[in-house]
Formats: C-alpha cells, sequence, structure tokens
C-alpha cells in the first residue's frame, strides 16, 4: 500500500518488523547448536560439537517411552476428533445462521477457556469415574480441547463450498448421505486434513491437561519436557526441542499445500 | 417407516444428528465436570457427608445459643462412624476457622467413650474435651457452613472473611485479590506490547508483494506451530546469567554484571508476548489487506501527508482488527499457568497456578472452584462488554 513515495516510513516498518521477526526466531537459532555441544553446559559458544546428546536422547528410555505415549495420545486424539468434529462441522454448516453463531460460541468455549480450569475439573470427575491417571483419561481431556479446532477448520473449507453440488447430487437422485460420501468430503478433504493436522498438534504439544490427567506411568513428550526445563535443564531437552521445530516446520508444510490444494479445488469447482 | 425416513432426511434433524455425537461428547466430558467443578465452591456437601446425622438436625436449630442436646449425641455418633471423615470434618473447619482441627480431634477422641452415653452426657463430655464446645460461634460455624449453600469460598477467594462478627474485607494480609489484580496487570501489559509489536509486523506482511508475504507468514508461523515447551526451554537458554544475550550485554559494556533477565516479571512477560504475538498479528493482516488501497492514495491526494493519512484515515479502519487481535492475546493471557510457572519467581504466578495449587498441594477444591469462578466469571463480563459497548464503539468510528 505504501508505495515508495513514502520510502522512510516503509523503511522505519521494515527494519522495526526485522526487529521482531528476529526477537520470534532467535530462541528457535540457539536451540539448534546448543543442542551439539560436546560439552554439558548450555552456553553459547559451544566447547565443541558433537551428536552425543542426540544419542543419549535416542538411547534413554524415558524420552523413547514419553515420545511413544504422546504418539498413541495423538494419533486416538486425532481419529475421534476427526469423525466427531467433521459431521459436527456439517451439522453445524446445514443451520440457519443464527443457530450457526451459537454453535460456535459454544464449541470455542473449550478453546479460550483458562486450561487449569478444565484440567482440574476434568481430574475430579475422571477420579469419581475411576479413569484417574490412565492414558484413557488424557484422550478424552485432549479431544474435547481438540475436536472444537477440527470442527473450525472444516467449517473454514465449507464457507466456500458451493451448495449447489449438493443440489446437483440430489436431482441425480443420490440420498443425502451418499452427496455428503461422494461429493461434498472429497471436496472439503483439504481441509479435513488441516483440521486433523490442527488436532494432533493440539495433543501432541499439549501440556496443561497431562499435568493433571497424567500419572507416573503415563508420561508424554511434553511433560518429561517441562520436568526437564523446571529441574535440571541439560542438552537433551534441546534435542528433542529441535525435534519439536521439525516436526512444527512439517506441519506447516503440509498445511500450505493443503491450503493450496484447497484454493485449486475451490477454483476448479467455480470455474 | 417411511415417515421416519423422511424425517431423517428433512434439513434441520440431519443438521441436529450429525452435531449430537460432538455435543454430547462435550457435554458429559468438557461442560459437565467443569459444572460440577464450579458447583464445589457454594457446596456444603463435603462437610456434611463426614456428619450426616447432626446435619439433619443442625438444620431445625434457630442458631440462637448452643443447640440442643441431641445434637451433641448426633456428633457424637458421627465422629465414632468414621475416623477418616471426623478428619475431613477438622480439616475443613480448621480452614474457616484457625484451631478447629484440634476442637474437632479432641472431640473425636472424646466422643470414642460417649457412645453409648445419654445426650446430656454427650454434651458435658464434648464441652469438657475442649471448652468451644460449650461456646455458640463454634455452633453458629457449623451451623452455617452445614446449610444447602455456602457463599463462604466465594468471599474467602476475594479475602473476605466471614466470622461470629459479620464480614471483614482483609486489609494488610489480603491474599487473592493483590493475585487476581497481579493477573490483570500482566494480560494487559502483554497485550498492550503484542500490539506496538505486532502492529508494524502485520503491516509489513500485509503489504509485502506476495512471494514475500508467503516467506514472512511462514517466518510467523514456525514460531506459533512450535510447542511452547520447546519454545519456553529456549528462552531459557537465552536469558540465563550464563546466556548469550547477558554475555552480549556485557560484551558490549552495557551492563557490568549478568542482569537477572529470568525467573521474574520480566522474563514471564517475555516469554508470553513469544507465544502469544501471533495471535495478534493473523486477525490484524486481514484487517490491512481488507483495507482499499485506494483510501491511503486518496487521502495523499488531498494534500494530507503520510503521517496524518496513516492516521486520520488508515488507522481507524484497522481498529477492528487491533481489538480483535488483542481480546484474544488478553483472554488467552489472563488464564496463563505454564509461563509463570517454569519461567517466574513466586511474585509473579497469576490465578491459574494457585487454582492448581490448591487442587494438588492444599487439598482445599471448594478454594480452587471459587478462584475459578471469579476468573471465568470476570472473563464472562469482559467478553460481553467487548460484544455490547467496545465492538459498537469500533463500528461507530469506522
Amino acid at each position: 500500500m505504501i508505495s515508495s513515495e513514502h520510502s522512510s516510513w516503509t523503511v522505519l516498518a521494515r527494519s522495526f518488523a526485522a526487529l521482531v521477526f528476529l526477537f520470534l526466531l532467535l530462541p528457535l537459532l540457539v536451540l539448534v547448536p546448543v543442542s551439539l555441544t560436546s560439552g554439558t553446559l548450555l552456553v553459547l559458544p559451544t566447547p565443541g560439537y558433537s551428536l552425543r546428546w542426540y544419542e543419549d536422547v535416542l538411547k534413554n528410555p524415558i524420552w523413547i517411552n514419553a515420545l511413544w505415549n504422546s504418539l498413541v495420545i495423538a494419533t486416538i486424539t486425532t481419529s475421534v476428533s476427526l469423525v466427531l468434529g467433521t459431521a459436527a462441522a456439517i451439522g453445524i454448516w446445514r443451520m440457519s445462521t443464527r443457530a450457526r453463531g451459537l454453535a460456535i460460541a459454544v464449541v470455542s468455549v473449550p478453546i479460550v477457556t483458562p486450561a487449569v480450569i478444565a484440567a482440574v475439573a476434568m481430574f475430579i470427575f475422571h477420579a469419581g469415574l475411576g479413569l484417574g491417571g490412565t492414558m484413557s483419561s488424557i484422550v478424552i481431556g485432549h479431544i474435547t480441547i481438540a475436536a472444537p479446532f477440527v470442527v473450525i477448520t472444516v467449517l473454514a473449507s465449507l464457507d466456500v463450498f458451493d451448495k449447489r453440488l449438493m443440489l446437483a447430487a440430489a436431482s441425480l437422485g443420490a440420498p443425502p448421505g451418499r452427496a455428503i460420501r461422494h461429493v461434498m468430503l472429497p471436496i472439503i478433504l483439504p481441509g479435513i486434513l488441516a483440521g486433523a493436522i490442527f488436532a494432533f498438534l493440539t495433543s501432541f504439544d499439549e501440556i496443561v491437561l497431562v499435568l493433571f490427567l497424567g500419572s507416573p506411568s503415563v508420561r508424554t513428550l511434553p511433560q518429561e519436557l517441562f520436568s526437564g526445563i523446571r529441574e535440571q535443564m541439560s542438552p537433551t531437552v534441546t534435542v528433542v526441542a529441535n525435534f519439536l521445530i521439525v516436526v512444527a516446520t512439517a506441519a506447516i508444510i503440509a498445511l500450505e499445500m493443503l491450503r493450496r490444494r484447497g484454493a485449486d479445488r475451490y477454483l476448479q469447482a467455480n470455474k | 417407516m417411511a415417515v421416519f425416513a423422511r424425517m431423517l432426511m428433512s434439513k434441520g434433524l440431519a443438521s441436529i444428528l450429525l452435531v449430537a455425537p460432538l455435543a454430547l461428547f462435550l457435554a458429559v466430558f468438557y461442560f459437565y465436570p467443569i459444572a460440577a467443578f464450579l458447583f464445589r465452591g457454594v457446596s456444603t456437601e463435603e462437610i456434611t457427608a463426614t456428619i450426616p446425622a447432626t446435619t439433619v438436625l443442625l438444620r431445625e436449630w434457630d442458631g440462637e445459643g448452643l443447640p440442643p442436646d441431641s445434637v451433641f449425641a448426633a456428633l457424637v455418633s458421627d465422629l465414632n462412624a468414621s475416623a477418616q471423615s471426623a478428619a475431613i470434618l477438622g480439616r475443613r473447619l480448621n480452614s474457616l476457622e484457625a484451631g478447629m482441627r484440634s476442637v474437632v480431634r479432641k472431640a473425636t477422641a472424646a466422643s470414642r467413650d460417649l457412645v453409648a452415653a445419654s445426650p446430656e452426657r454427650a454434651r458435658e463430655g464434648l464441652i469438657n474435651a475442649d471448652p468451644k464446645w460449650g461456646e455458640p460461634p463454634t455452633w453458629q460455624l457449623i451451623h452455617r457452613e452445614t446449610g444447602t449453600l455456602t457463599a463462604t469460598f466465594l468471599l474467602a477467594a476475594i479475602d473476605i472473611q466471614r466470622g461470629a462478627d459479620g464480614m471483614e474485607q482483609r486489609g494488610e494480609d489480603a491474599l487473592f485479590v493483590p493475585i487476581f489484580l497481579r493477573t490483570l496487570v500482566i494480560a494487559v501489559s502483554v497485550t498492550l506490547i503484542c500490539i506496538c509489536l505486532g502492529y508494524p509486523v502485520a503491516w509489513v506482511i500485509a503489504n509485502a508483494s506476495p512471494r514475500a508475504s508467503g516467506w514472512l507468514m511462514l517466518l510467523l508461523l514456525v514460531p506459533f506451530w512450535l510447542s511452547i515447551l520447546a519454545r519456553t526451554a529456549a528462552w531459557v537458554i537465552v536469558l540465563q546469567g550464563t546466556g548469550p544475550l547477558n554475555s552480549l550485554l556485557m560484551w558490549l559494556g552495557v551492563v557490568d554484571a549478568p542482569l537477572q533477565l529470568i525467573f521474574n516479571r520480566f522474563g514471564v512477560i517475555l516469554v508470553m508476548v513469544h507465544v502469544l504475538l501471533p495471535f495478534l498479528v493473523l486477525p490484524l493482516i486481514n484487517a490491512i489487506r481488507a483495507i482499499p488501497k485506494s483510501y491511503f492514495q486518496a487521502a495523499s491526494n488531498l494534500g494530507a501527508p503520510p503521517a496524518s493519512a496513516f492516521i486520520r484515515v488508515v488507522f481507524p479502519l484497522t481498529l477492528s482488527g487491533v481489538w480483535a487481535g488483542g481480546f484474544i492475546v488478553f483472554i488467552l493471557s489472563i488464564g496463563y499457568y505454564i509461563t509463570p510457572a517454569l519461567v517466574g519467581g513466586p511474585s509473579d504466578q497469576m490465578v491459574s497456578t494457585f487454582i492448581a495449587f490448591y487442587t494438588n498441594q492444599s487439598v482445599n477444591w471448594s478454594l480452587a472452584s471459587a478462584l475459578s469462578a471469579w476468573l471465568l466469571g470476570g472473563m464472562l463480563i469482559l467478553v460481553a462488554l467487548s460484544q455490547r459497548v467496545v465492538s459498537p464503539m469500533i463500528k461507530k468510528v469506522t
């Protein structure tokens, strides 16, 4: 918007933005060299480089076990959230504008409610059900916060879905269920997959619920990281943090690819 | 059957059937547990369950003087029924009035010999065990806390103590009001800093070429998607006494000794801003992109210098975006728990920390519930205010 004639303002805004980007990225840039240190202290510059801490993590059953637990919990959470969330999103999409607004507000409650309140409430409730400290308890907790993300992501992709396609399918004799399966779902698939990524990462990175619902026998990766930061910060913590950077980057690339595919389909559908 | 099938296909019912599984799941596993937890703050069940017979009789008492002897006898049998219940009763009453734990313990010990005693003997025995049982305030306390509902914990959560002589606002030794204020101060600071840092970033991304803005978005999204724990770990390394930031400052000669940058308020706000900044920038980018480029041009053509064209024409149009982003940041930061726990000192802990504390360490679920109720209530009022008051104001401006 600001063209070259206002260049002094542009330069000022850009330099400031560059500093803010440095602030956003600086801590991530620190993690890589520190994790490669050959020493035992978290200092820069490092005394030398080695992969000893990576080896340490891979050989440590505590980390591997935590990673496995996190993967299992996130996978189950994602599967259930996808089914519940996609169905709900299609239902909400078919509602009147007013009902839709209300439904979206209700679904957003778990996203904005302080996590500690939900965690404490579930901790007491699950203990009463005899689920305390089990993996099921964590999965149930995670679904309540992951499924809303699926609903919102799928609703966003339904916003650009052409309703007339459903009418066309119906006029050709397809019952609603079949029209949803063969016409709607393939078109909104990028949105559903984006919802899956959201749900997976929400569960995989979740820490507050896990602190209350987990137990010494079911510990997740974020929980081990939390203890690591709190008790004794060692380079192993930075190795795991780097792994999470790779996970986050992969998620973003996947989301961007899905966004482009979604945009392509939208263009095709509206040709 | 055919009618039923047609009903199924009707639009409304099909929508409801699609939404029902998630709605049911959230109702059972999210909304019900939270509602039940919040109810604990006003419920007296924890106490009435320990002394059921006494509760029934006390509800008929008028609260004047000492209760009838039959109440003493009921208490003796309640205390004998379960040692665990007696211990819970002592703990609960002690949290309301210091010293009650030993009063209950003495009564429990004495009641073992009073099981078969007459009501009159029961009264004498309990008063012998601890003279407190002969004082009306002791019984008034139990009477009040075994009613249908109690406001004691909601009041305690805002430092109002209920004593024998009415309510009293704790002044010097106030515990929770300062914590609520601190939570508010931290949330407002984080929001304002996010707006100051995020606005130029959103501006640059919104006005960059599509290619450049794609890359900048990527740089913004990597930290956004990265686990808060990984980011916190990174900040601990950067900010620690021997960390790169302190080394740089000392090398530059800005400071002589390492600065304390973490485990204090500065560290908490810095890490929270880092985590929440993208929540402000993302809605703001959309708000800025929505402004027709011709507006700025029109203002310039009419002779407005760039600064005044920006302040008077463009900035008001982005206010709704600033508000939307700022509001999300504020609401999310008010419930923060992890960041203060990891990079804050004792005086930087927010309300959430105390909710966790009263649940885990000092098992007082009623107080944890009352604190949650105030936190959620405050958030709800703010959401309502923003919908009713601020949003229309912004619409008027723009």
